[in-house]
C-alpha cells in the first residue's frame, strides 16, 4: 500500500499532470465564459424559425412512424411496432428529445451537457493515454526505474502499483475536470439558456455518462501504461497507440475486415460512451462494451507485467 | 559466512544484429561480513553487470548470486538491509533531491527526519530543494549515497560512488565509507580510483574479462602482483650493480636507483655486500607496490 501511495503522490506531483490540469481548467473556464456569453435566451430569433422547426419535426415524426431510422438517443427497437397505436406517441417523444430547434435556438440547454461530455470523453481518453504512458515511460527514460527496483525488487508489485496509480490518477483527473466543466457550463443554461429537462433522471444519466467517460480514460491510461512499460518509452506508447487506432483499426481492420468491427477498441469505446448500439456493434450494451475494453486493458497489463518480469534492467 | 556470494556467474547479452557479448564469465566471489571490499576491474570487466545481477536488476544466464543469505528470487526479504548505487544514480529529474528521497523513503515508511539526516551526512542539506536534473554529477552521486544510506543498511553496494566528485568530495566519501565500515556495516565498493580503494579497502577482488583474477586481503593481493623488491640508492650505480649481480642478486637499474629482487629481510645482506666493496648505501628500502601496479599487471595494462 505504501508503494501505491508513493506512486499516487508522484503521479500527481509530476509536471505533466499539473500542466494537463492547469491547461484543462483554463480551457474549461474559457468554454464556460464563451458558452455563457454566446447563449441567448431572447426569443426574437427563435420565433420566426418556429414554423420551420415544426415542419422538420413533423417530417421526422412521420418518418419514425413509418419505421425510418433516425439517430435516436434510445434505440428504435425499443419503440412499439410500426402500425401500432402507440407508435406515433413514442415517435413524438423521441423527436422532442432531438431538439431540432437548437439550430436556431441560441440558448444553451442544460440537456446539451450530455453531448458535451460525450465529445469531451475522446479528449479525456487522449489525455489519459498521455498521462498513463508518460508516468512509466519517463521513469524508464530517466533510469529512475532502476533506482526504485533496488528498493523494491518485486517487479510485479512495482508494475501493479504504478498501473494502479496511472488508472486512479487518470480517473480522478477526468472526473474532477468533467465536474468542473459541468459547473462551468451550468450557469449559461441557468441564467442565459434553458434548464428544461433537468430532471433527476437526466442528472442520473449524466452522472453515469461521466462515470463511463472516467472509466474510458482509466482504461486508456492502463493500456498506454502497459504499452509504455513494454516499450520502455513514452514515445513508443504514443506512436503505437495512435498508429494502431488510426492505421490498424481505422484503415485496415475497420475497412477491410468488417467482421472485426465488433471487437475494435474505438467502436466499443463509442458504444460505451454514447450507448449507440447500432454503431457496427449491434446489440452491444455500454456495459458489455466496457467489459470488453476492460478485458483488453487487463490483457495489456498482464503482458506488460510478464515482460517486465523477464527483461533485464540496464 | 559471506555477505555476498557469487557462484559461477555467467551473463551474456545478445546483440540485436546477432552475436553475443559475455559480460561475466564464470565469476566466483565471496564478500565477507564487515569492512570495505574493493571490486576492481577495467572498463567492460563485468563489475556493473555483477552488481546488477546481485541486486536482481539483471538475470544471470547461469550461476547464482546470494546477498545476505537470500537467493536472487528472495531478494525482497533482505532488500531493506541493503543500500545501493548502480552507476550514476538516477531519480525523477523534475523533483528536488529532497522530494526524491522522501518519496523513496515512504516506500519503507522512512520519515522526513531520516531524509534530513542523510542529506546532512552527504553535505546536500542546503541544496536539497534544487531540482535533481540541475544537480552536477558530483551532487547526483551524493544524493545516490544519501539514498543508499536512508535505510541504515548493513550492506552498501556502491558502484563508482566517487564518480564526478571533486578531490574534496572524494576525500569526504572515503571518510564516510570508512566510518560506515567502522560502524560494522559491509561496504562493497566498485571503483576505478585505485588509490582510494587501496586507502580504504580491507579486501579486494580484481576482475578482467568477466573473471575474477585476484581476490583477498589488500596486502595479499599486492604481494601477489609481483616479487618483492628492494630499492637501493648509491653514488656509484654501475659499481654497485656489478657487486650485487656478482653476489647473486637479481638487480637492474631504473633511473637513478637499483632495483633488487629480494624481500625486505635481505636488506642487511645487500647493505653488507656493498659495504664490503666500500660502496655505502644512501638509501635502502622495500619498494612499495601500489594497487595500480598490481591491477595493471594482472589485467595486462587494463586491456
Amino acid at each position: 500500500m505504501r508503494l501505491v501511495g508513493v506512486e499516487l503522490r508522484r503521479a500527481f506531483a509530476r509536471r505533466l499532470t499539473k500542466l494537463v490540469i492547469v491547461v484543462s481548467i483554463a480551457g474549461i473556464v474559457a468554454a464556460g465564459l464563451a458558452v455563457y456569453f454566446h447563449s441567448n435566451r431572447t426569443t426574437a430569433e427563435i420565433s420566426p424559425a418556429a414554423p420551420k422547426i415544426e415542419d422538420v419535426k413533423n417530417r421526422a415524426i412521420q418518418d419514425c412512424v413509418n419505421g425510418g431510422s433516425l439517430d435516436f438517443p434510445t434505440p428504435p427497437t425499443a419503440l412499439p411496432p410500426v402500425g401500432s397505436a402507440q407508435r406515433a406517441g413514442a415517435c413524438q417523444n423521441l423527436v422532442d428529445q432531438l431538439q431540432f430547434n437548437q439550430a436556431v435556438d441560441k440558448r444553451f440547454h442544460v440537456t446539451q451537457l450530455a453531448d458535451v461530455l460525450q465529445h469531451v470523453s475522446a479528449f479525456a481518453a487522449i489525455i489519459a493515454w498521455l498521462l498513463g504512458s508518460s508516468l512509466v515511460g519517463a521513469e524508464w527514460r530517466s533510469g529512475s526505474m532502476a533506482t526504485l527496483l533496488t528498493w523494491e525488487p518485486r517487479r510485479i508489485r512495482v508494475t501493479m502499483a504504478k498501473a494502479f496509480a496511472a488508472v486512479v490518477a487518470a480517473f480522478l483527473i477526468v472526473m474532477v475536470l468533467q465536474g468542473l466543466l459541468v459547473g462551468a457550463l451550468y450557469p449559461a443554461a441557468r441564467f442565459r439558456g434553458s434548464t428544461a429537462g433537468a430532471t433527476n433522471e437526466f442528472w442520473r444519466s449524466l452522472s453515469y455518462l461521466g462515470l463511463r467517460s472516467g472509466g474510458l480514460a482509466a482504461g486508456a491510461a492502463l493500456i498506454a501504461f502497459s504499452v509504455a512499460s513494454i516499450g520502455r518509452s513514452t514515445a513508443a506508447a504514443l506512436g503505437a497507440g495512435f498508429g494502431y487506432l488510426a492505421l490498424v483499426e481505422g484503415a485496415l481492420l475497420g475497412a477491410l475486415v468488417p467482421s472485426s468491427r465488433p471487437w475494435l477498441i474505438v467502436r466499443n469505446a463509442v458504444v460505451f460512451i454514447t450507448d449507440r448500439r447500432g454503431f457496427d456493434v449491434p446489440g452491444r450494451s455500454p456495459e458489455q462494451a466496457g467489459l470488453l475494453l476492460l478485458g483488453y486493458a487487463l490483457g495489456f497489463l498482464l503482458i506488460a507485467a510478464l515482460v517486465n518480469l523477464r527483461r533485464d534492467v540496464n | 559466512m559471506a555477505v555476498i556470494e557469487v557462484e559461477a556467474l555467467h551473463k551474456e547479452f545478445r546483440r540485436l544484429r546477432g552475436g553475443r557479448t559475455i559480460a561475466v564469465d564464470g565469476l566466483d566471489l565471496a564478500v565477507p561480513y564487515g569492512g570495505v571490499f574493493g571490486f576492481l576491474g577495467p572498463n567492460g570487466a563485468g563489475k556493473t553487470t555483477t552488481i546488477r545481477c546481485a541486486l536482481g536488476l539483471v538475470k544471470p544466464t547461469a550461476g547464482r548470486t546470494r546477498v545476505l543469505d537470500a537467493e536472487a528470487n528472495r531478494l525482497h526479504t533482505v532488500i531493506d538491509r541493503i543500500g545501493s548505487i548502480v552507476e550514476t544514480p538516477t531519480f525523477f529529474p523534475t523533483f528536488s533531491g529532497r522530494r526524491n528521497l522522501r518519496l523513496l523513503g515512504r516506500v519503507d515508511g522512512i520519515g522526513a527526519a531520516a531524509v534530513e539526516q542523510v542529506l546532512e551526512r552527504v553535505g546536500l542539506a542546503e541544496r536539497g530543494d534544487d531540482i535533481f536534473k540541475n544537480y552536477s554529477l558530483g551532487m547526483k552521486q551524493r544524493l545516490g549515497i544519501a539514498a543508499a544510506l536512508l535505510r541504515e543498511p548493513e550492506l552498501l553496494i556502491l558502484d563508482e560512488p566517487a564518480n564526478g566528485l571533486d578531490p574534496a568530495g572524494i576525500k569526504e566519501v572515503r571518510q564516510l565509507l570508512r566510518s560506515l565500515a567502522d560502524e560494522g556495516r559491509t561496504v562493497f565498493l566498485s571503483s576505478h580510483l585505485l588509490g582510494e580503494v587501496q586507502q580504504i579497502c580491507d579486501r579486494v577482488a580484481i576482475l578482467a574479462r568477466g573473471k575474477c583474477i585476484a581476490q583477498g586481503e589488500v596486502a595479499d593481493v599486492l604481494s601477489r602482483g609481483q616479487a618483492a623488491r628492494m630499492v637501493v640508492k648509491v653514488e656509484n650505480i654501475d659499481g654497485a650493480l656489478q657487486v650485487l649481480t656478482g653476489a647473486g642478486f637479481d638487480a637492474n637499474v631504473e633511473r637513478d636507483e637499483i632495483l633488487v629482487t629480494a624481500p625486505a629481510s635481505d636488506g642487511a645482506r645487500i647493505s653488507r655486500t656493498l659495504a664490503l666493496k666500500r660502496i655505502y648505501v644512501a638509501e635502502l628500502r622495500p619498494m612499495e607496490v601500489s594497487l595500480e601496479d598490481v591491477f595493471l599487471q594482472l589485467t595486462e595494462g587494463g586491456s
